[in-house]
């Protein structure tokens, strides 16, 4: 199986330089070579195991804010806060933050 | 006998009794890291202080004449992907460089509130993503037991620093067999519950659907009072369970006469070596004059377990690994606009491995190629469930190797992907059915042109969901019949290791 890892790694968001490229083509070629023994199996009808416990086992808690660690606590955490928010490159390559 | 040589429900009867104090069980588990850990590798960081401050805790609750918990000044490291409060958690990655946890794993909070001193995090491969710790981004952590092999992984930090006397009990985590294999490389008891049991509150996620924390330790008995002290329901975790704690450590004693143990044949189908063979047949003949009944049996999905695990894991490590953006936390690499902020970050962050899974699993996962690869594994999935199912309506447990061959030696991995994915084979479809699985030493192997050399061996014991009582029972008949050799050989490894050579940082 050829994989296009040029689209793949845009989707992966990854930054990966040609000779990183070239090397990941080939072992995704190896790793999905052995895969493929998965399309002789017969799976009609049989329906497919997302998770390890029933979905109805799976408890969600009301959607109420609990008193837990502030925001300034994650904030401090931030490689660029500012005034209570997370700064980020613009969307635009115009230099600004 | 020393005190980092007591086990851990030794410790916590001495420790209540005053016969010594958690502060002197810390102070000499700290002696012995600060000895033996240059050759071995095992911690990323060591929490001197902030163990001292616990352990002192530990002896005044005991003078105040309160109850110090069932695991009272029990040593405890903790594999570095479990958060805790004010220390940092790196994953063994360059991606979070400077990340402080905010708050405590469940799992880890519980062990405190039963008396447990945490001294430390512990090193692993990347993100989990590894059966040797030889991709952590950090170090590479050898194993006790000859320090020219890898102590296998994820979990192998925590492994290498129970085998070797520096820590009492270690936690890890067990995504496709990452406590079960390194327990077995490293001679010790190596515990996965079942999805469910162990909130994973605060565990770094990796596969959500397959990841589950367990203990280290040198003994069942430990294993099953770390697992009392930190199982139960949580309500932040949506898919923890809340069937009631077993005290475990209690109820190990049961006899296992007529207990029906079933062999899958597809797990010692994968080119598992004459020495581990040898100890597994070996072990079973001892269980049958246990009175356990012993039979071959098939589950013959399990022969697609690796690539349905190879599907579904790096599918799901592609999707929790996304908030990894230089955004929040961590390194940031901040590019012309916010998108190269995120490749450069990630592409720089992540370590090769890591890499490979989260492209696998994009790949697994994009709209092209959804249906022929994540959504069918996602249904073999329910045949190997089915299979277990099956084979649990004629049997209590399920018995294999827990790994092909003993621990290989550093750097000694393959270059191809998919080889080095089968140390795996043994373990990864007992994650994707979310049962328990304990690996116990059942002996030891010759190293093939070793000189006569042995590493220890690995028996896995797999059980219905919830039933860790019968698996631990079970795991503790085991243990019965290597205990003399088993701590006489461990005995002599850690005397060893005073002359082993210092290890070197990664690159």
């Amino acid at each position: 199986m050829k994989v296009d890892v040029r689209h793949v790694a845009d989707l992966a968001k990854l930054k990966l330089t040609e000779d990183e490229l070239l090397a990941m083509e080939k072992d995704l070629e190896v790793i999905l070579a052995h895969v493929e023994r998965l399309a002789s199996v017969q799976v009609e009808g049989v329906e497919p195991t997302f998770g390890s416990r029933e979905p109805e086992k799976v408890r969600l808690e009301p959607d109420e804010p609990k008193p837990g660690a502030s925001p300034g606590c994650f904030l401090q955490l931030a490689p660029s806060a500012k005034d209570g928010y997370y700064v980020v490159p613009a969307r635009e390559s115009e230099g600004r933050e | 006998m020393e005190l980092w040589e007591l086990s851990a429900w030794e410790i916590s009867e001495k420790v209540k009794a005053k016969e010594v104090s958690a502060q002197e069980v810390l102070e000499a588990h700290l002696s012995r890291i600060a000895e033996v850990d240059p050759s071995i590798c095992s911690f990323l960081s060591v929490l001197e202080a902030e163990a001292r401050i616990a352990a002192s805790r530990v002896d005044a609750k005991i003078a105040g004449g309160e109850d110090p918990g069932i695991l009272a000044g029990v040593p405890c490291a903790l594999k570095d992907n479990l958060n805790l409060r004010g220390t940092a958690c790196t994953c063994a990655s360059k991606i979070l460089d400077g990340y402080i946890s905010p708050y405590t794993a469940t799992a880890v909070a519980r062990l405190i509130e039963q008396g447990a001193v945490i001294t430390g995090k512990t090193n692993m491969d990347e993100f989990a993503m590894g059966s040797s710790t030889e991709r952590s981004a950090f170090m590479v952590t050898r194993n006790p037991w000859d320090t020219d092999r890898a102590p296998g992984g994820s979990s192998g930090g925590s492994a290498a620093a129970v085998a070797a006397g520096l820590s009492t009990v270690a936690l890890g985590s067990d995504t496709g067999g990452s406590i079960r294999q390194p327990a077995a490389f490293t001679g010790i008891v190596g515990l996965k519950p079942t999805y469910g049991r162990v909130s994973r509150y605060g565990l770094v996620a990796f596969a959500s659907s397959l990841d589950q924390i367990g203990p280290f330790a040198r003994d069942v008995r430990d294993a099953a009072l770390v697992l009392e002290a930190m199982a139960g329901f949580d309500p932040a975790d949506a898919t923890s369970s809340d069937r009631p704690v077993v005290p475990w450590s209690k109820r190990l004693e049961r006899p296992v006469k007529g207990l029906r143990a079933g062999v899958p044949k597809e797990l010692l189908g994968f080119g598992v070596s004459e020495g581990v063979k040898s100890a597994f047949y070996s072990a079973l003949e001892r269980l049958a004059g246990m009175g356990v009944i012993v039979e071959e049996t098939s589950l013959p999905s399990l022969a697609y377990a690796l690539d349905v695990y190879y599907v579904i894991a790096p599918a799901e490590a592609s999707s929790n690994l996304s908030r990894f953006d230089g955004v929040r936390y961590g390194l940031s690499k901040r590019g012309k606009g916010y998108l190269d902020m995120y490749r450069e970050t990630r592409g720089e962050g992540f370590g090769p491995e890591v890499r490979r899974r989260i492209m696998l699993g994009t790949f697994a996962l994009s709209a092209d190629q959804y249906e022929a690869y994540y959504l069918r594994a996602a249904k073999i999935r329910t045949l190997i469930r089915r299979d277990f199912e099956r084979a649990f309506q004629s049997y209590d447990v399920l018995l294999s190797p827990t790994t092909p061959t003993v621990a290989f030696k550093i750097g000694e991995e393959s270059e191809d992907p998919m080889t080095r994915y089968m140390a795996d084979v043994m373990t990864v479809s007992i994650n994707l059915a979310g049962l328990p699985a304990v690996s116990v030493p059942c002996g030891f192997a010759e190293i093939p042109d070793g000189a006569g050399k042995e590493m220890p061996c690995g028996l896995q014991i797999i059980g219905k969901p919830f039933d860790e009582e019968t698996v631990l029972a079970a795991a503790y008949a085991v243990e019965s019949f290597v205990k003399e050799e088993l701590e006489e050989k461990s005995a002599q490894m850690r005397r060893n290791l005073l002359l082993a050579e210092e290890c070197e940082p990664v690159d």
